[in-house]
């Protein structure tokens, strides 16, 4: 019919791999570099005295904030050789469950979710999709995140 | 802060608060430093003309972390962002206007939550919808 899978038998063994975890100790000068770089200055992630009057009791971060993390943790190399080079951030996903702030220590386990193939322009291509869970100091879940690499 | 948006103020087809960004070159060398995503597609000019680009693209998780500000600014202190899926379809470039837009397409209570789904996307001049984005917030109600 067409070429030969491009999702060969190492990229099937390897789903259900996990990275090591990853810690994010969350500090006012992080939610601060993403603030900037976003450019969102919400007083919710800046303003203690405004935010202490709202049911959150005190500034938080921004849950974007995870964007950046989701990034930090799949930078690791893949589980398994990889013969399409090109690569690009196909897009993702998150659940949000609790909110966190400077001073929370975030716990980031990644593992590999799955590998599916599609059909583009390029030819055939792989969707790694790398899930992400996200545990506070006090061992509870505050986001899942699904991101999609592309390789083609 | 702005007005607090509640349950019963939004409908299917009411549109969310839009939100104008203008990501500089200077923002996207910020946004590689916050994210750790050093790819030299995103201010390397020379590099990204070799990927057979006219110019440095803009990072697909900074245009997702501009639709959530869009969201979160528009449901208001009390509302919670609770689901986020995008897909980064189509290139942006730098020093251009990034429109983030939305409607609302659906709205339902489910275990005593008051859940409001949204379509979301970024808008280039060309009217390109970049971005394509769905969401889910939680607002408070007035009942």
């Amino acid at each position: 019919m067409g070429e030969a899978s491009v999702i060969t038998k190492e990229m099937r063994d390897a789903i259900g791999v996990e990275w090591e975890p990853f810690i994010i100790q969350v500090d006012k000068w992080l939610v601060k570099l993403f603030t900037d770089a976003v450019g969102d200055l919400n007083p919710l992630y800046l303003d203690e005295k405004a935010a202490k009057k709202t049911r959150l009791g005190g500034t938080v971060a921004p849950f974007s904030l995870l964007n950046s993390a989701v990034m930090r943790t799949e930078q690791t190399e893949l589980p398994f050789p990889m013969p399409l080079k090109r690569m690009l951030a196909g897009g993702g996903s998150f659940e949000f469950y609790k909110p966190f702030r400077a001073g929370d220590v975030l716990t980031a386990r990644t593992k590999l979710a799955d590998i599916k193939e599609r059909e583009g322009k390029a030819g055939k291509m792989a969707f790694i999709d790398i899930e992400t869970t996200w545990t506070n100091q006090g061992k509870e879940v505050v986001a899942v995140g699904h991101a999609i690499r592309i390789c083609y | 802060m702005a007005k607090q948006l509640y349950y019963e103020d939004v409908n299917v087809g009411s549109e969310i608060t839009p939100l104008k960004k203008h990501p500089t070159r200077r923002q996207l060398v910020m946004w590689a430093g916050a994210s750790g995503d050093y790819y030299e597609i995103h201010y390397d000019k020379e590099f990204a003309k070799g990927q057979g680009l006219k110019d440095v693209i803009v990072h697909g998780r900074l245009k997702a972390s501009f639709l959530m500000q869009m969201l979160t600014e528009w449901i208001g202190v009390d509302g919670d962002l609770y689901k986020f899926s995008v897909q980064h379809r189509a290139m942006d470039y730098p020093d251009e206007d990034l429109m983030c837009k939305g409607k609302v397409t659906n709205k339902y209570v489910k275990d005593g939550k008051h859940c409001v789904d949204c379509e979301v996307w970024t808008e280039n001049p060309r009217r390109e919808k970049t971005a394509p984005a769905t969401a889910t917030v939680i607002l408070p109600s007035r009942a």
